[in-house]
């Protein structure tokens, strides 16, 4: 449990200091993300062990469910107050995923493609 | 202030229990999808609430506490990228060639068809970053000025999509690159997709895992940057 604690600390501890430079510098980016940049830099560089984190990252992305349930509540509860046109959402929602799979699947494929005409 | 503090209790552990029970139900069940906590817990707790005397603005103070866990969530994320690096570093141009191409058509094609269909500002800025896995799209879009709510009802609708039809399409395509199609489905459905890539095989799946993460990045730094860029003009 103290162990668990501990490594808690230290993501605590990276995830302040990420919110400290975005908001020092006046950085476009979250805090947490430039944190998570910092904790990637840290196992890499070997300042942090990959040990010390892990367990508490680990079990802490297995149950990331659990932290989008509230605000999900919160919009059926207040759905009544949600002013969007579903059709439209639902349209532009599965109109954008066809090209993001298909925009990667092409543009790897033809990438492979060119390199082996390259290689032979 | 003893009320707000047995309000936030209330909430995070009927919240808590009530995704315990959830979790429990999914594991039972050989974690059918249609079955995620998500989906179960959701509906518990919105037939629950009412009976604890809770409406919605109590609730919503009494749960800000997680908001705080998505954050470290965030943080957390740098462990699976440590551990992928190699494999990143080893593809590094068929990738980005991957990720940019998705992840830019994903973007430019929503602003495109919501100008088109005049969506507000609201929906936009919750519907741009949605290609990030849960937590990165909603720290981004709240930093658009989008709602919590709506970004993750436009990631799980997308994701759900093209978990569905993405297997399909890349098939009737003629896709059948490993990459390509790990990548495809890890980008267009998060951890979803990289999920269903593992089922391909393992090159897929890692992929499709490879995808989600450096997606997230491209979208974290890459949408705020451009915004940044779009208020200078």
């Amino acid at each position: 449990m103290l162990r668990f604690i501990g490594q808690f600390v230290i993501i605590l501890a990276t995830l302040a200091a990420g919110n400290a430079l975005s908001s020092f510098f006046h950085l476009p980016v979250p805090g947490s993300i430039l944190g998570m940049f910092l904790l990637f830099l840290g196992l890499l560089t070997g300042v942090v062990k990959l040990r010390w984190v892990e367990g508490v990252a680990n079990s802490h992305l297995r149950h990331m469910t659990l932290l989008f349930i509230p605000p999900v509540v919160g919009l059926f509860l207040n759905w009544g107050a949600v002013h969007i046109q579903l059709w439209k959402v639902l349209l532009v929602l599965s109109l954008s995923s066809l090209c993001i799979l298909l925009g990667t699947g092409y543009s790897v494929e033809l990438y492979e493609k060119r390199k082996r005409r390259r290689n032979e | 202030m003893s009320i707000t503090f047995g309000n936030t209790l209330l909430s995070i552990v009927a919240t808590a229990l009530t995704y315990l029970f959830g979790l429990r139900i999914y594991r039972k069940s050989n974690q059918k999808s249609w079955l995620n906590p998500l989906y179960t817990v959701t509906l518990l707790l919105f037939l629950l609430l009412p009976f604890l005397h809770m409406d919605v603005k109590s609730y919503e103070k009494g749960s800000k506490i997680f908001s705080l866990l998505l954050q470290t969530g965030i943080v957390s994320l740098a462990i699976p990228i440590y551990k992928q690096f190699p494999l990143i570093r080893k593809n590094i141009k068929k990738i980005t060639v991957g990720i940019v191409s998705g992840g830019m058509a994903g973007i430019a094609s929503s602003v495109a068809f919501a100008f088109l269909l005049g969506l507000k500002g609201e929906v936009v800025a919750s519907l741009l970053p949605k290609t990030a896995t849960l937590p990165v799209a909603l720290s981004v879009s709240s930093s658009l000025g989008g709602t919590a709510p709506l970004t993750i009802l436009f990631v799980l609708i997308s994701a759900l999509f093209s978990l569905i039809v993405g297997p399909h399409v890349l098939d009737g395509c003629n896709i059948k690159s490993k990459t390509a199609r790990g990548l495809a489905m890890g980008i267009s459905a998060q951890a979803l997709g990289a999920n269903r890539s593992f089922q391909w095989g393992e090159e897929e799946g890692a992929m499709g895992s490879v995808g989600m993460t450096t997606t997230a990045i491209l979208v974290s730094v890459t949408i705020p940057m451009g915004m940044l860029f779009i208020a200078y003009l």
